[in-house]
């Protein structure tokens, strides 16, 4: 089976553990140090954002409360001023010798300082009396007659909403001026939203320096960041929720909105969302660096230990080659490891070591039974040597003697006398014959077969002229058509051809005239010889019998023969490494062929020697 | 070379053998000049002319020998060993007739310097062949060198 067949699903198999094993560890720490930092990331925003909330929150409720005391303070400090006496004075009886007094009272040398922008003074029937400051840009009838409506008769003042005028923006503070218990005019102070150095610190320190303060109206139309107007906020800041929006210029900020009691205001915190990141970066900042040197550290390991794995690995491997090319000399040389691989060596070592004495062994007993194997060898070709001599020798003297007491005294003897001595003639002439016969079978047997390329049509040829008798005492017609060469060995192929020509010429009704036609088919590298007569055939069911020794089919009256003819010519088939069968029927004549390798095999044979050699 | 005067030294054991080849020779007509001995030392004897063959007048040095293999005392391949190192007996024709087909004897017989390797037919009519064949081949036709007299 292809080892490449089933591919995508194994194409990780073909990568080396050294760099495996590392990939595997380093995705697992990538995964672990994704899921660990994510995690952590998101926890610290989180509780950045609740620290942040609770914050603004705290902040926006303490400011609001800051100004709303601050409110409270603004108002004693006005009433002080409508409380002099130049000023009440003025309002009861609003004349020009009074007026300077009122005005002095009303604008001190320090209003610049004080913030002051512009003061005026009004009548309790809603006349404007005095004014003072930069009237022109700040004062308006319409806007301070409005405020004044708000101002309820047992009202101590008011704080009005902001003002903007350009960037600058104002808001007012109006106290009644009360004389005798009745209220008899109103004064109002417009002063500059613009904070001090100092309180703007003070502030940064309750806010945070990246936290941002806003005040505005409630009714949020004018908004500043204390120095100067700034753009509303695109929500309703009457909502005490924590607020989400973006700021042109700023970005993304949360915020938190509070009004200021017992006024028009609002007072506005916002942080930018940026900084609510901002440390939840830094820390995923930071566990990624550790993250990436845990993965370098990681990485180095696995590959430290898939390299202690797979190098020992390796010299296993190379000593199993070096095995498989047949060297059994090499140790692994890992024994003095302690450890499963060191114990794996230990073992491979004892099985070389085993393996290594077993084919000793295996060579000394081979060479042992090859020793005994020749002996018998010998002492089979002594065997066979007696008999040749020593049984032929009695055939020869009990042949010789009839013959020679029929020749001289065969006129002696009755008819009956004559025919037994004829009958010991031929008995023993059968005796020769099967006693040749087992000679030669058990020459093909035990020959040395040694193959070489031969000429089938010289062979043939031989065979047929060694048939000569047969031949001729039939009239048997051969035809032999041009045979290719084959691989074998001569005097045993010479001898199987006879076998079967003979077998062709004797196997035929006495009244028909023996036809025998020799060819030869190359199939594949193989020549298949044919050898085919118009004989009395064989029945099927004994195709296979007819080539064990002593089969006979018929009686030697009717077809004389030792039943070795066609063992000789499968045994020697056989040791020439091919094959031999027949193909006939009862009656049809047989075709019996024999297959040997064609004499290309011989060039690769000596092709591959000389190659070897 | 006359064959009225040739001798032949037939070494052989079994004494069916020798009636039936003497009864071949016989047949063929020249009976009278074949000498026997039975064993491989009685061959060399009669080949050297020692011991009781040193009468050459009636044991005739020999024009051919006809060796059996298998013999009492001293082989057939021994008769042969020691024949072809004698200088005297170096051309002699010896010619082996034995049952032996073994592709061992043959090879060795030719190796030690055999002239002809005969195998002993079982039917008479193929022994009277053969000693006719040899008759005539190497008692009428085959010529060897004079032998060199001792």
């Amino acid at each position: 089976m292809d080892p490449k067949a089933d591919g995508p699903r194994r194409a990780g198999r073909g990568v080396p553990f050294t760099i495996r094993l590392p990939v595997l560890i380093g995705g697992l720490l990538v995964v672990v140090i994704a899921i660990y930092s994510g995690a952590a990331y998101e926890a610290v925003r989180r509780s950045s954002a609740v620290v942040v909330t609770q914050r603004l929150v705290a902040v926006t409720d303490q400011l609001a409360e800051m100004l709303h005391q601050s409110r409270g303070q603004l108002l004693k400090a006005v009433r002080q001023v409508a409380d002099t006496a130049a000023i009440r004075a003025f309002t009861v009886q609003p004349s020009a010798g009074l007026r300077v007094n009122a005005l002095a009272a009303m604008w001190p040398s320090n209003a610049a300082a004080m913030q002051l922008a512009a003061a005026e003074l009004w009548s309790a029937d809603g006349q404007r009396l005095l004014n003072a400051g930069d009237t022109a840009r700040w004062l308006s009838a319409p806007v301070t007659s409005e405020l004044l409506r708000t101002i309820a008769p047992t009202d101590s003042g008011v704080v009005g909403p902001f003002r903007a005028v350009g960037d600058s923006v104002v808001y007012s503070v109006a106290v009644p001026i009360l004389v005798a218990g009745r209220i008899r005019g109103y004064l109002v102070q417009w002063r500059h939203l613009a904070s001090s150095a100092q309180s703007r610190e003070q502030t940064n320190q309750i806010v945070g320096a990246n936290s941002h303060l806003y005040l505005g109206n409630l009714a949020n139309d004018v908004w500043s960041d204390l120095s100067v107007r700034a753009a509303p906020p695109p929500v309703d800041v009457a909502d005490t929720s924590l607020l989400r929006y973006a700021r042109p210029g700023s970005g993304a900020v949360l915020a938190a909105a509070r009004p200021v009691a017992n006024t028009p205001w609002a007072v506005l915190v916002e942080f930018p969302h940026e900084m609510l990141l901002t440390p939840a970066r830094l820390f995923l900042r930071h566990s990624l660096l550790i993250g990436a040197a845990i993965l370098v550290l990681g990485l180095f390991s696995a590959w430290v230990l898939s390299r202690t794995l797979t190098k020992p690995l390796a010299q296993l491997t190379h000593a199993a080659e070096t095995i498989a090319a047949g060297d059994y000399r090499q140790p692994v040389g890992l024994q003095r490891r302690r450890d499963e691989l060191g114990r794996l060596a230990g073992a491979f070592d004892t099985m070389v070591t085993r393996v290594r004495e077993s084919q000793h062994q295996l060579e000394e007993r081979v060479r042992a039974r090859t020793a005994e194997l020749q002996e018998r060898n010998e002492e089979l070709e002594a065997f066979g040597y007696s008999i040749s001599h020593d049984l032929r020798a009695p055939l020869r003297a009990m042949e010789g003697f009839s013959q020679a007491l029929l020749e001289d005294y065969g006129d002696r003897l009755d008819a009956t006398g004559r025919g037994y001595a004829e009958r010991v003639v031929t008995a023993t002439r059968r005796m020769d014959e099967l006693i040749l016969d087992l000679l030669a079978y058990s020459r093909v047997t035990r020959s040395d077969v040694r193959l070489g390329r031969l000429d089938l049509g010289r062979l043939v040829q031989g065979a047929v002229e060694q048939l000569d008798a047969e031949v001729r005492n039939r009239g048997a017609r051969i035809v032999v058509e041009p045979l290719p060469p084959v691989v074998g060995h001569e005097a045993t192929l010479a001898q199987v051809i006879a076998n079967l020509l003979g077998n062709g010429i004797k196997f035929v009704p006495p009244d028909r005239t023996p036809e025998i036609r020799v060819r030869a088919e190359r199939r594949d590298g193989t020549v298949r010889l044919w050898i085919e007569d118009n004989g009395i055939g064989i029945a099927p069911e004994h195709h296979d019998r007819v080539f064990r020794i002593f089969e006979r089919l018929h009686g030697t009256d009717d077809f004389p023969g030792t039943g070795i003819g066609l063992a000789i010519v499968r045994k020697g088939v056989e040791r020439m490494g091919g094959r031999v069968g027949l193909d006939s029927k009862v009656g049809g004549g047989s075709r019996f062929w024999v297959d040997l390798p064609g004499a290309e095999a011989m060039d690769e044979l000596e092709q591959r020697d000389h190659t070897a050699g | 070379m006359s064959s009225n005067s040739a001798t032949i030294l037939l070494v052989e054991d079994d004494e069916n053998d020798v009636i039936l080849i003497r009864r071949a020779f016989q047949k063929v007509g020249i009976d009278g000049l074949v000498h026997r001995v039975g064993d491989g030392d009685a061959a060399v004897a009669y080949l050297a002319g020692t011991g009781e063959y040193a009468d050459r007048a009636r044991y005739p040095r020999p024009n051919a020998v006809l060796l059996d293999l298998k013999l009492p005392r001293r082989s057939g391949l021994e008769v042969l060993t020691w024949a072809r190192n004698e200088e005297s007996l170096d051309h002699l024709p010896i010619i082996v007739l034995t049952s032996s087909r073994e592709a061992t004897d043959l090879k060795q017989a030719y190796a030690l310097g055999a002239n002809s390797y005969l195998v002993k037919p079982v039917e008479f009519d193929s022994l009277l062949d053969l000693v006719r064949s040899f008759e005539a081949y190497w008692m009428t036709w085959n010529t060897t060198p004079e032998p060199f007299e001792k």
